[in-house]
């Protein structure tokens, strides 16, 4: 998406829902409130929306046509619609997909939307190896498929026990300062806390793992023509983006911790000619602790082993050297089902747009977001995916 | 009697699950590239093949991962906690399934596994592995 680099298309605003663990909603309420919300905040006409791009909702799993529903419940007559099935990376890939929908031509102000009630109802069947090949030998989802990944990293480096700590209150600290985020995780919560969480699937924690929640997200994106046209003066631009899908399906890398972000991590730096210390403020997609620890070694900032002594030595809270996930992440704000990454995705947008308050990062320009999806099998997750925002 | 999911063979899983019966772990091998996989695809992995023939592991391999899990599946709480791993199998592929005939704190990434049989149910048979010295 090299297009990127000319900042043709823009970011013009945004809006969330406060995340509520078994609200009893439905994802189409929780759209209706969000998209609302942002036509508000953003000041315009519902008619200017032409383009549609929405995640699937765990909560709605049933439903083969769930873009077309949400364009029926929100009044929107889309010329490029479509819903996104690369699971926590389809927040992301929708604000991409929805750049190249628009530098198509066939649309120029798209609505990108991820609302789940997956808390309140969940609706999954994933069919295929997971219930002929796992559940019958007694797998229980992510919490078992990330526990096998923790022990294989320690295995390999150790495990990195300080560094999941500090990562665990750092993100907390936002979540005490992020009023979206879940009521029941906004406790203050120590280092001793995180060491002293149960084991859920040795040698993962409980407070390494994201809790399910309700909620949702919209984002505006548009041309830069458009938005100051339509008297925009605050956009963030999305300057880089890489996606990969079912990453080593031949095993040609026989190490499980090798992730997609070892191929679209530098990949993404590099497009938006960027080094990891140009990154003001990173937003990786954590459904676990260990990911972001992952991530931070194959996107580039450490070496492969490296993240317990790299983490030691920065500071990643708001105000620190390296902020990350400054509005709790996923971890202490809550995963509201396929959505989930919209709350990375949303807080990079609140920190460019200086719209973060209280754990507002010191004039940051530019944030990495990443997304991560599926669970393949005997290997890591499936889908990674990563996006340079810049504000302009 | 047991809650766990039974096992269900599917036009493309059939061969393995039958099989499985008779206690024979088969993998899918792609002669023209010389490669094994599991679990059975439609399609090689590695040439369009889709005429691959069915090959008997070894049940020898190592262990890449391990678990300890504390939250049981559907139909495994009686057993919790009980360990999961992710074995890679001479063959080349891995297999993921629980571990019996060792306690997790003995267990190293790296050791050497066998496949050992569970129980039958529905149309297949539980495999699992063991420590490649350690008594069934």
């Amino acid at each position: 998406m090299r297009f990127l680099r000319n900042r043709p298309v823009a970011i013009v605003g945004y809006a969330d829902t406060k995340l509520v663990r078994n609200s009893g909603r439905t994802a189409a309420g929780i759209a209706g409130e969000v998209v609302a919300s942002l036509l508000d905040t953003a000041g315009i006409e519902r008619d200017e929306i032409d383009g549609f791009a929405t995640t699937l909702a765990m909560s709605e799993a049933g439903n083969p046509f769930w873009s077309n529903l949400l364009a029926e419940h929100l009044g929107l007559c889309p010329r490029w619609c479509q819903s996104t099935d690369i699971g926590g990376s389809s927040n992301l890939g929708n604000i991409a997909r929805a750049a190249m929908a628009i530098e198509a031509g066939l649309c120029t102000t798209v609505l990108c939307l991820g609302a789940d009630a997956v808390s309140s109802h969940d609706a999954t069947d994933q069919t295929g190896h997971r219930t002929e090949f796992c559940q019958p030998v007694g797998y229980i989802g992510p919490l078992v498929a990330f526990g096998l990944l923790s022990s294989a990293y320690a295995a390999r480096y150790g495990m990195p026990d300080e560094a999941l700590a500090k990562l665990a209150v750092a993100q907390r600290e936002g979540a005490l300062l992020n009023e979206v985020a879940c009521d029941i995780l906004r406790k203050p919560l120590t280092e001793a806390d995180y060491l002293s969480s149960r084991m859920v699937s040795h040698p993962l924690r409980l407070l390494d793992c994201v809790m399910r929640c309700d909620g949702g997200y919209a984002v505006l994106v548009t041309t830069t023509a458009r938005a100051r046209a339509l008297g925009f003066d605050r956009v963030v631009h999305p300057i880089s983006y890489r996606e990969i899908v079912n990453f080593d399906p031949k095993d040609a890398v026989d190490d499980i911790t090798v992730s997609g972000f070892s191929v679209v991590g530098p990949e993404a730096l590099r497009d938006a000619e960027l080094r990891p210390d140009d990154i003001d403020v990173l937003q990786p997609y954590d459904d676990f602790l260990i990911a972001v620890l992952l991530q931070l070694e194959q996107c580039g900032f450490c070496g492969p082993g490296q993240a317990q002594s790299f983490v030691k030595e920065r500071d990643l809270r708001f105000s620190g050297d390296l902020p990350i996930n400054t509005g709790g992440g996923q971890v202490s704000a809550g995963q509201p089902g396929l959505a989930g990454g919209g709350v990375n995705l949303v807080e990079a947008l609140k920190q460019l747009f200086g719209d973060a308050r209280a754990r507002q990062v010191r004039d940051p320009r530019r944030a990495l977001v990443t997304g991560i999806g599926v669970l393949p099998y005997g290997r890591n997750w499936g889908s990674s995916n990563a996006m340079v925002l810049e504000r302009a | 009697m047991t809650d766990k999911p039974p096992f269900t063979a599917t036009e493309l899983t059939r061969p393995f699950w039958d099989a499985t019966l008779e206690r024979r772990f088969l993998l899918q091998y792609d002669p023209a590239a010389d490669r094994y996989q599991f679990y059975p695809r439609p399609i090689s992995l590695f040439t369009p093949r889709t005429d691959l023939e069915w090959r008997e592991a070894s049940g020898a391999g190592t262990l890449v991962a391990v678990s300890l899990c504390h939250t049981p599946g559907p139909g495994f709480g009686p057993e919790t906690p009980y360990i999961l791993s992710i074995v890679r199998l001479r063959e080349g592929p891995r297999v993921f399934a629980r571990v019996t005939g060792a306690a997790y704190e003995d267990l190293r990434v790296g050791q050497e596994m066998r496949l050992v049989w569970g129980e039958e149910r529905g149309e297949g048979r539980e495999y699992l592995f063991a420590p490649a010295g350690a008594n069934p």
